[in-house]
């Protein structure tokens, strides 16, 4: 069998994949995808940890399934703000809407 | 080996093979390979040798209908008609236009077709008979359909052409629209069966009576998201000729428009034994063998559609939108909540 | 090696080159695809872990509905990649030149590499095996299990999460509506052109004289009225 390391291994990659995607990227639509790679490790976490260390509790899958609830819906709201803010600004770059900030 | 479990032929078949295994020294995962090859190539066999079937079929019902003969040149009552038309598309150029994103638009078909092929791994064709019953049955048909909008939506923007382009945001619209009210009116049968599993499903059948008479609503609407999920006629927008030229796959030729083509009758009759499955008791049923009235009732689903697609007008798109939205979801939504009220009493 | 460990590493490094496509890819709709891909294969990795419902929802949510909405996105977005005007860490760069902008977020995530793996190998997780059978379901990856707990002592998250769901839906609508439709709802004065109710994401406008459906009249002298 594989041991639990592996799994966690593979979730720590994909999730610095993801963290990197979101320091670097200027594209809103990028941003969302490289969290989307985050989220994705983050439930590899939870179900590989309730298959080695708690298999009789079904939190972890729970767990799994609100975040798969919660990327759905931000995935849905962000990218209308996206189409909103290319549709005002002729852009993308999140740098571009910062009026906000002062 | 779930295919092997009850019948006897490919039992002894297995047990052979398996012995021959264990006395020349190999590995047993080689044998899982094996019968996992072995299963494929059957499943894919049916799906091919159906398909030509049902290209003529459609053809000559369409005929029929519209009061002409179909095709009658080739081969007896014109059968061999797809064959000729099949070799004449493989040996046509495969054109990948100047415009088009290479490897995307070479990919499109492969990721459109595997779905619709990896949906028969769960379909019961008679008892026991059955690549794989995967607990998940029914989620997983729901996952393999949900597979095929990405695939237009490569094929429809990688070809660089503005209908193709149209087509793939239609269907995409659409397939999203629709996919709802069909998982909701499949989760009503899986409540009444109490299981995701198809073999389950057919056995909560066998002890009541067939779905298709305790879920009169979700039937229907599972028929219409069915037929608008496969893009056929009064839902066919995304290939609308008259106003897409041919939608999405306007650019494909010769090998690879086979393939789509493959992929559409393919997934007619996926989702036809689906259906059967569903709601009219797959294979059980009195007198004949089983895996002779899963035909019947695969077919019964695939006559239906045929018929529906040349009798009925093209809608438009506000009012595929509307019927979506503001018919099917709701009437679905009831169907989950009065199953729900029946299941606890 | 076995079988199961052989395909644990394939279903990794698809996952992970995808992963790594996603962020690095020029083309933007090429990075989409690979998201897709990369999705695929930890629905795969979820299989392995024993959790096949999860990975069927991993599929259906993720392949067919988050890619699809975010290939939209990208499709509808209709803006060329963005290009920096004025490079991040700008003063930085003067100074020390052009390695900065890569080396920083690179160095953050190696940070974090570092520090989860380390944390990991104290707890002695790496080794770890899985207690019961290999390859049987253990009962909190169960389907059952999974749905009593989901429509039992877990209901109210439940429910707060379909309530999000809604709100998100409506949320969605709301945003990316475009102005004239907007008060078309709001039945302002100011508009003469009527949105086909529900053309949904095609966006079809057609103007309010040349409709013929029966359910636009009122709506038409609203805007004939100003």
């Amino acid at each position: 069998m594989i041991p639990l390391g592996y799994f966690l291994g593979f979730g720590v990659l994909l999730f610095a994949l993801g963290l990197y995607g979101v320091l670097t990227q200027r594209s809103a639509i990028r941003m969302v995808m490289a969290i989307e790679l985050m989220l994705n490790a983050a439930n590899i976490n939870f179900l590989a940890f309730t298959r080695y260390l708690y298999p009789d509790d079904p939190r972890g899958a729970i767990w799994a399934i609100f975040v798969m609830t919660v990327a759905a819906a931000e995935v849905a709201v962000g990218l209308a703000v996206i189409l909103v803010l290319s549709r005002r600004r002729q852009t993308i770059d999140v740098d571009a809407a910062e009026e906000m900030k002062h | 080996m779930y295919l092997a479990a009850t019948s006897s032929l490919p039992l002894r078949l297995y047990q052979w093979t398996e012995q021959l295994f264990t006395d020349l020294g190999l590995p047993l995962w080689l044998l899982a390979v094996l019968v996992a090859t072995v299963k494929a190539a059957l499943i894919i066999g049916f799906i091919l040798i159906n398909v030509i079937f049902l290209i003529w079929l459609e053809r000559k019902l369409g005929g029929h209908i519209q009061n002409r003969l179909g095709p009658v040149y080739t081969g007896p009552f014109g059968l061999l008609q797809t064959v000729a038309d099949a070799l004449k598309v493989l040996v046509k150029e495969d054109i990948i236009p100047a415009a088009a994103d290479r490897w995307v638009f070479m990919a499109a078909p492969l990721v459109a077709f595997v779905p619709s092929v990896m949906i028969w791994l769960v379909v019961p064709f008679a008892p026991g008979v059955q690549a794989r019953d995967l607990n998940i049955g029914t989620l997983y048909v729901a996952a393999m359909t949900g597979c095929t909008v990405p695939a237009l939506l490569m094929a429809g923007w990688s070809s660089g052409n503005k209908w193709s382009l149209l087509g793939a945001f239609r269907a995409g619209a659409q397939l999203v629209s629709y996919e709802v009210p069909l998982i909701l009116a499949t989760l009503a049968v899986v409540m009444l069966a109490g299981s995701l599993s198809l073999n389950d499903i057919i056995r909560a059948q066998q002890e009541s009576t067939w779905f298709i008479f305790l879920q009169p609503l979700g039937f229907v609407v599972y028929l219409i998201s069915a037929i608008a999920e496969l893009n056929r006629t009064p839902f066919d927008l995304p290939e609308a000729e008259s106003e897409l030229v041919a939608g999405f796959n306007t650019e494909y030729s010769g090998f690879r428009f086979a393939i789509f083509f493959l992929t559409e009758y393919a997934n007619l009759l996926g989702s036809s034994a689906i259906a059967a499955t569903l709601f009219l008791g797959g294979w059980s049923g009195p007198f004949l063998p089983p895996f002779v009235w899963f035909l019947l009732k695969t077919y019964l689903f695939v006559f239906l559609a045929m018929w529906i697609r040349f009798t009925l007008p093209r809608l438009r798109v506000d009012q595929l939108m509307n019927l979506s939205w503001k018919f099917l979801l709701p009437v679905a939504l009831i169907n989950v909540l009065g199953t729900g009220v029946f299941v606890a009493l | 090696m076995s079988t199961t460990l052989l395909v644990f590493f394939a279903l990794a490094a698809i996952s992970l080159l995808a992963a790594w496509r996603v962020v690095t890819d020029p083309q933007i709709m090429h990075a989409g695809l690979w998201m897709g891909l990369c999705f695929v294969g930890v629905a795969g990795i979820f299989l392995l872990l024993t959790a096949e419902f999860l990975a069927g929802v991993q599929i259906l949510v993720y392949v067919g509905a988050i890619t699809t909405i975010i290939l939209f996105g990208i499709m509808l977005s209709d803006v060329e990649e963005v290009q920096p005007q004025e490079p991040p860490f700008y003063r930085f760069r003067r100074r020390f030149g052009r390695w900065w902008q890569p080396a920083l977020p690179l160095l953050v995530a190696a940070a974090f590499l570092v520090a989860l793996f380390t944390i990991y190998g104290q707890a002695g997780w790496s080794d770890l095996q899985p207690v019961g059978p290999a390859a049987s379901t253990p009962a909190g990856l169960d389907i059952p299990a999974i749905g009593h707990a989901l429509f039992g002592p877990y209901a109210l998250p439940a429910e707060a999460a379909s309530v999000l769901l809604l709100s998100a839906l409506l949320g969605a609508l709301v945003l990316a509506m475009r102005e004239e439709t907007l008060r078309v709802f709001r039945g302002s004065p100011g508009s003469s052109r009527v949105l086909q109710p529900g053309s949904g994401m095609a966006g079809r406008e057609v103007n309010a004289g040349e409709t013929d459906h029966p359910g636009q009249d009122e709506k038409k002298e609203v805007g004939a009225g100003t």
